[in-house]
C-alpha cells in the first residue's frame, strides 16, 4: 500500500512517513493540548477576572473622591462634565474587554494532530493577550485621567 | 488508483512491530484563486499521533497530504469510527 510515490484517495495523494514512538516534544505538546482548555480558562482568566473588579470598583472611587473634593453645589458645563465623565467610560470599556477576555474559549481541535493543538493554543494565547494588553491599555489611560481630572479640581472647594 | 475512503498504514508499528490500518477523516475545502494559478494550495504536512490497536501506546507517524487541484487540506484526524486492526 505504501509506495513512495503516496497513496491515491479521491485526487489527493497521501505519502506516509515512518511510524516512530512519540518524541519528548510531542509528548510535552500532547500533555498541554491537554491542559489547554481548563488551563486557558483558568490562568488566562484570572487576569481578566481581577481586572473587570479593579476597573468597575475604580468607578466609585474615582467618583467618590471626585464629591468629596467638588464644593455641594458646585455646577459642571457641558465640557467639564464630559471631561470628568471620560475616565468612568474608560473604565467601563476596559471592564468590558476584560469580560471579552474573561469569555470561555469556543473552538474545537483534535487532541490526535500536533499542528491543531498548536494552531488552537497559538489562538488561545493571542486572544487572551490582546484583550489582556487592550483592557490594561484603558484601564491605565483611565486611571491617568482620573488622577488628572482630581489634581485640576482639587483646589475647587 | 482508489476511491476508499483515504486511510494510511502503518508497517512495522514501532510499538508492536505490527501492521494497522487508520481510516482518515479529511476536510478539504475549495480555493478561488484571483490571480491564475500561482496561489494553487501546495502538500501540507502532519504529524498525526495513533494508537496501537494492540498494546494501547501511542506513537507518532507523519503524512503528507497533496490537495487536487483547486482545493486545500483544512485538517487530517484519525477516524475512530471507522478503526480497524489488520496486525
Ligand atoms: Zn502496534
Amino acid at each position: 500500500m505504501n509506495d513512495p510515490d503516496g497513496d491515491f484517495f479521491d485526487g489527493m495523494i497521501i505519502e506516509t512517513g515512518e511510524a516512530t514512538p512519540l518524541t519528548p516534544h510531542n509528548q510535552a505538546l500532547i500533555l498541554a493540548g491537554r491542559e489547554l482548555i481548563s488551563e486557558s480558562l483558568s490562568v488566562g482568566r484570572e487576569f481578566c477576572k481581577s481586572m473587570i473588579s479593579i476597573s468597575t470598583g475604580a468607578i466609585p472611587i474615582y467618583l467618590g473622591i471626585l464629591a468629596f473634593i467638588l464644593p455641594e453645589s458646585y455646577m459642571l458645563g457641558i465640557s467639564r462634565g464630559a471631561l470628568i465623565v471620560l475616565p468612568v467610560l474608560l473604565f467601563l470599556t476596559a471592564a468590558a474587554v476584560f469580560t471579552y477576555g474573561y469569555f470561555p474559549l469556543t473552538d474545537s481541535f483534535s487532541l490526535d494532530v500536533i499542528e491543531e493543538i498548536e494552531a488552537v493554543r497559538g489562538r488561545v494565547i493571542s486572544r487572551r493577550t490582546a484583550a489582556a494588553r487592550w483592557g490594561f491599555g484603558l484601564f491605565l489611560a483611565a486611571s491617568l485621567l482620573a488622577a488628572l481630572m482630581l489634581v485640576a479640581n482639587i483646589g475647587a472647594r | 488508483m482508489s476511491k476508499s475512503p483515504p486511510q494510511i498504514t502503518v508497517n512495522p508499528c514501532p510499538n508492536c512491530q505490527g501492521h494497522h490500518t487508520f481510516p482518515l477523516r479529511i476536510r478539504r475545502s475549495p480555493v478561488m484563486s484571483l490571480s491564475g494559478e500561482a496561489n494553487q494550495p501546495g502538500p501540507r504536512k502532519f504529524t498525526l499521533l495513533c494508537t496501537c490497536p494492540k498494546t494501547g501506546q501511542t506513537f507518532q507517524t507523519e503524512l503528507t497530504v497533496t490537495p487536487p487541484p483547486s482545493e486545500r487540506i483544512v485538517s487530517v484526524e484519525p477516524d475512530p469510527a471507522e478503526e480497524e486492526d489488520e496486525s
